[in-house]
């Protein structure tokens, strides 16, 4: 497979997932399911990490905020995802914050009950093991998308994934990420990010109004076969020194 | 690493992994040798067992579509790699090559998806082992989005010698320049600036392509990170 094939990977093990949390408390107790409203934070960085989460419903980001007043976005999760895996790491604090990006139905549980779970219960510690390991590759796909990509094509490829881990009703489009959202999940400026979103609806990879609809035709700019960019072939690996 | 993650919940601590009492548990190991460039699999294999690496080092390489090569990690003894055999029907990510002579335990999909169903130990401690991984590759990614390639190399020598845990002066053996520029994503010829900037600087010494002695003085160069929210005591 293909690194640009590996994006789809947070949807297919979501989707599989036969975690059912209505089971949960009765098994190993200190579960507290909420509603949390668009735009709350379920945790911040740098808080103590003392439980895991499960999204039942909606959809949140993860993000993380430099010393120098930076945001970055490292992830983007869907319904059937675990996050605040910190709290079962050496990591005792968070190391991003999460936001809903939408209403959302989410599942706290308890530290000393995820440990319980994955002891007793090898249903539960196989189902959140394949979680881990397809999380860590979608984790290694952006580092590739990083360390290989120009930022037009991490860009492309962003799309492409925002558009395969959404609500499927949703059709081939994206909505609640502006263009700054996206320059923290690229690595770039808002300024760039208007250029390259631009030239893509210029070759007709995309349109957008309110929210972006993403042709399949965008798999171009990620194989570099449509060049869109300032100057074809940058690699931008100099660009974080600016 | 995996020696670091402690569980909370009373019991035995699930430690770091032997691989002889594994072995006579679950059967399934098949231990051999592999010289220096010798390749446990490739991109776009197959991926049918998990690898323990019992001593030597491996680098996971990607090779992307436009032919352009990264290093996603670097594996020291006590590492696994080719975990993707515990998702049905996936093809590894990147090629897994030896930097160094290295002895490797291959263990079959079945015999691990048996031990991890069977063993709650054994699962435990492949989830910990795991989250621990992703931390680090969280830890890079960021770096990726905010540094400069002079920190992120910086960053990358502080955690490739930090591998055993205890700080001090810790060494990187085996590691060109190369390749420490494709792990952060630079050229070579950057990475040659800043290895010399570093050792006028008195962080680092080394001595031709063999080893790297990264000094603790390094972590002057990276930004402080415990920002003050912490010791605001936000709470949730």
């Amino acid at each position: 497979m293909s690194v640009s094939n590996l994006y789809s990977l947070g949807r297919s093990f979501a989707s599989e997932s036969p975690f059912h949390p209505q089971r949960f408390p009765d098994l190993y107790g200190g579960i507290t399911r909420y509603r949390a409203a668009s735009a709350n934070a379920i945790y911040r960085q740098e808080e103590i990490a003392d439980c895991l989460y499960y999204l039942q419903q909606g959809r949140i980001v993860l993000k993380v905020g430099s010393p120098h007043g930076k945001d970055a976005i490292i992830g983007v999760l869907g319904a059937g995802a675990f996050f605040g895996e910190e709290c079962l790491t050496s990591r005792t604090l968070r190391s991003s914050t999460a936001i809903c990006l939408i209403d959302s139905l989410a599942v706290r549980i308890e530290k000393a009950s995820v440990v319980r779970a994955i002891r007793r219960d090898p249903a539960f510690a196989t189902l959140y093991l394949r979680w881990v390991v397809g999380h860590g590759d979608a984790l290694k796909a952006s580092l590739i998308s990083q360390l290989t990509d120009s930022s037009e094509q991490r860009l492309a490829r962003i799309l492409l994934q925002l558009v395969n881990s959404g609500d499927q009703t949703a059709g081939a489009s994206v909505e609640g990420f502006d263009q700054e959202a996206l320059a923290q999940m690229v690595g770039t400026t808002r300024s760039r990010v208007n250029f390259f979103m631009t030239r893509f609806r210029e070759l007709g990879h995309i349109e957008y109004d309110d929210k972006i609809a993403v042709h399949e035709s965008l798999w171009r700019v990620v194989t570099g076969q449509d060049h869109v960019g300032l100057g074809a072939h940058s690699t931008d690996t100099g660009e974080n020194e600016k | 690493m995996a020696q670091s993650a402690v569980m909370p919940e009373k019991g035995p601590p699930c430690g770091g992994f032997d691989l002889a009492s594994f072995a006579h548990r679950h059967g399934g190991v098949t231990k051999y040798t592999l010289r220096r460039g010798g390749r446990l699999f490739s991109q776009d294999e197959p991926a049918n067992d998990l690898f323990y690496l019992d001593q030597g080092q491996i680098q996971l390489s990607v090779t992307s579509v436009q032919r352009r090569l990264a290093i996603v990690d670097i594996l020291t003894a006590g590492d696994f790699c080719g975990e993707r055999c515990l998702v049905d029907e996936s093809r590894q990510i990147s090629t897994a090559t030896c930097i160094t002579d290295s002895v490797v335990a291959r263990i079959a999909r079945a015999t691990v998806t048996r031990a991890v169903q069977q063993d709650t130990a054994f699962a435990e401690f492949c989830v910990i082992y795991f989250l621990e991984r992703s931390a680090r590759l969280t830890e890079r990614l960021i770096s990726q989005l905010f540094d400069p390639s002079e920190i992120r190399l910086a960053r990358i020598l502080l955690q490739l010698s930090n591998h055993g845990g205890d700080r001090g002066s810790m060494v990187i053996y085996n590691l060109d320049q190369e390749a420490l520029a494709q792990l952060i994503g630079t050229s070579r010829s950057r990475t040659n600036y800043f290895m010399n900037k570093f050792r006028e600087m008195g962080h680092i010494h080394y001595d031709g392509y063999n080893y790297i002695v990264v000094r603790d003085s390094l972590l002057q160069v990276v930004p402080h990170e415990i920002s003050d929210a912490a010791s605001e005591g936000r709470n949730l």
